[in-house]
């Protein structure tokens, strides 16, 4: 097994092991509220074994993460995550992508825990291709305290029959989530509906999350589109908690 | 085994009546989105997004949680019960569904208390204390069918069968369809539907799975439209 584990205090990494290829890296980026951290290896990790992050974030530290390049599943690629985030810290999974290739199966399981008014943000676009064989399951728990805010058990698979009928994904090439966890959103649901397009071949939509947060998904078939749009929506989250947390830093 | 007993299985249908608030009625926020933008158009349209809604979204969410409570009431195991409820309430994201579902609960048990007082629910109403946002439509329904000895089987059957219907009698209004043609619909799936409920009796919490992205986006839509047909 592949693992990597650390633990964020601020705009320090204590405690970090990676074994094998997988690296975490302090990025040269500034910001004013962010530390930033960018996983690498994740694309070498063995088709047999599985990728294992396991994450701390401390007490009101700020930390983004990013993958340094798009996971490009060729075979089968496995993960387990498990991101514990402490109260007053937020954890930014800065947005990454998922492609994958023809006969290829990826598997993962999320498990995210949060402590008081501890915030986690999550941004992911899913190339699926849908001529060939292929099969994607990924499982996001997000717990808040004792209680089970989200359980989103994702799978997509040419070896569904009823994959393309009305209500499935259809013949969307993409798919995209974001996840917005917070005790109290820096934001109107409004704010994030005028950034969602409806255009041909484009679908979004927006839900609360029992007043703990929002979950924004798409399906699409135009990529740039889709990109631009989780950008915009990433970048308007990046300025309102910026807002915020520069005075808590 | 109570299939053969008629007097129960009236009483099993009873729990679908119109006049509970039933909580499938919900997802045809969805659907409602799908006929405004014409992608539900038809006949074959409806037959394509009922045959989804059953054999895949209700199989690998609804079906496989009345089957989980039921083997956790049978080992009187409320931890487990506690826990599948949690999970079935985190697993419903939109948040106008999971509103619905929890009205429909709280009246089918507020009416099923009033009209006989029932042991397992009030056991139920202890175990989650103050956690009144666990009161689903499909908990109450999985306890009170459990409780009156009906077969976990026929319970997902009549489940997915009035899930069925009350989803076609919606859409015909709207798309508009021919009430034949809407009995077509139904008619054409029951044999898929015996086959769904038949299969969710083998399946454990780990097969549930989220594949119906496009219903869950237009169900999110569905808030912001000026005027709705569905609520």
């Amino acid at each position: 097994m592949s693992k990597l584990k650390g633990r964020f205090q601020k705009v320090n990494l204590l405690d970090y092991s990676g074994t094998e290829q997988l690296r975490l890296e302090k990025t040269d980026q500034s910001h004013r509220v962010f530390t930033n951290y960018q996983v690498t290896g994740l694309n070498q990790v063995k088709e047999e074994e599985t990728a294992e992050l396991d994450f701390i974030v401390k007490k009101a530290s700020n930390i983004t993460v990013s993958m340094a390049e798009p996971i490009q599943v060729n075979q089968k690629h496995k993960q387990e995550l498990s991101l514990h985030i402490e109260e007053e810290a937020l954890l930014l999974w800065n947005n990454h992508e998922i492609m994958l290739q023809p006969n290829s199966e990826f598997s993962r399981r999320t498990k995210v825990s949060l402590e008081g008014d501890a915030e986690f943000v999550w941004a992911e676009i899913t190339h699926l291709n849908q001529k060939e064989y292929f099969h994607y399951a990924s499982l996001m728990e997000i717990w808040v305290e004792e209680e089970c805010l989200a359980y989103d058990p994702l799978a997509f698979s040419t070896s569904n029959e009823l994959i393309h009928h009305h209500g499935l994904i259809e013949d969307f090439q993409y798919t995209a989530s974001i996840w917005y966890i917070a005790d109290k959103l820096p934001f109107d649901e409004w704010d994030i509906q005028q950034r969602l397009s409806q255009a041909k071949h484009h679908r979004a939509g927006m839900t609360d999350l029992d007043g703990k947060g929002i979950l924004i998904r798409w399906l699409s078939k135009d990529l740039q589109l889709l990109q631009q749009e989780v950008r915009d929506v990433l970048s308007f989250f990046d300025e309102k908690i910026t807002e915020i947390r520069k005075w808590r830093v | 085994m109570s299939t053969g007993n008629s007097n129960n299985l009236m009483h099993l249908l009873h729990l679908h009546h119109s006049s509970f608030l039933k909580s499938q009625v919900a997802h045809a926020i969805g659907m409602e989105m799908y006929i405004r933008s014409k992608q539900i158009n038809s006949k074959a349209d409806l037959a394509s997004f009922c045959k989804s809604y059953i054999g895949d979204y209700l199989l690998y969410n609804d079906a496989i949680m009345i089957k989980e409570i039921f083997v956790a009431l049978k080992k009187d195991d409320w931890d487990k019960i506690i826990y599948l409820s949690s999970i079935y309430n985190a697993r419903k994201t939109v948040l106008e569904i999971k509103k619905s579902s929890r009205q429909a609960g709280n009246r089918l048990a507020e009416r099923m208390q009033s009209i006989k007082k029932s042991p397992l629910f009030e056991k139920w109403e202890e175990n989650i204390n103050e956690k009144n946002y666990l009161n689903h439509y499909l908990i109450v329904y999985s306890i009170y069918a459990y409780e009156n000895d009906f077969d976990l089987y026929l319970t997902i059957q009549s489940y997915l069968y009035f899930a069925l219907t009350n989803l076609v009698e919606h859409a015909i209004r709207v798309i508009p369809l021919a009430p034949k043609e809407g009995e077509t619909v139904i008619f054409d799936l029951l044999e898929e539907l015996n086959e769904t409920a038949n299969n969710a009796t083998h399946l454990t919490l780990n097969d549930m799975v989220n594949s119906a992205i496009g219903l869950e986006i237009s169900a999110m839509q569905h808030k912001y439209l000026l005027s709705k047909l569905f609520l």
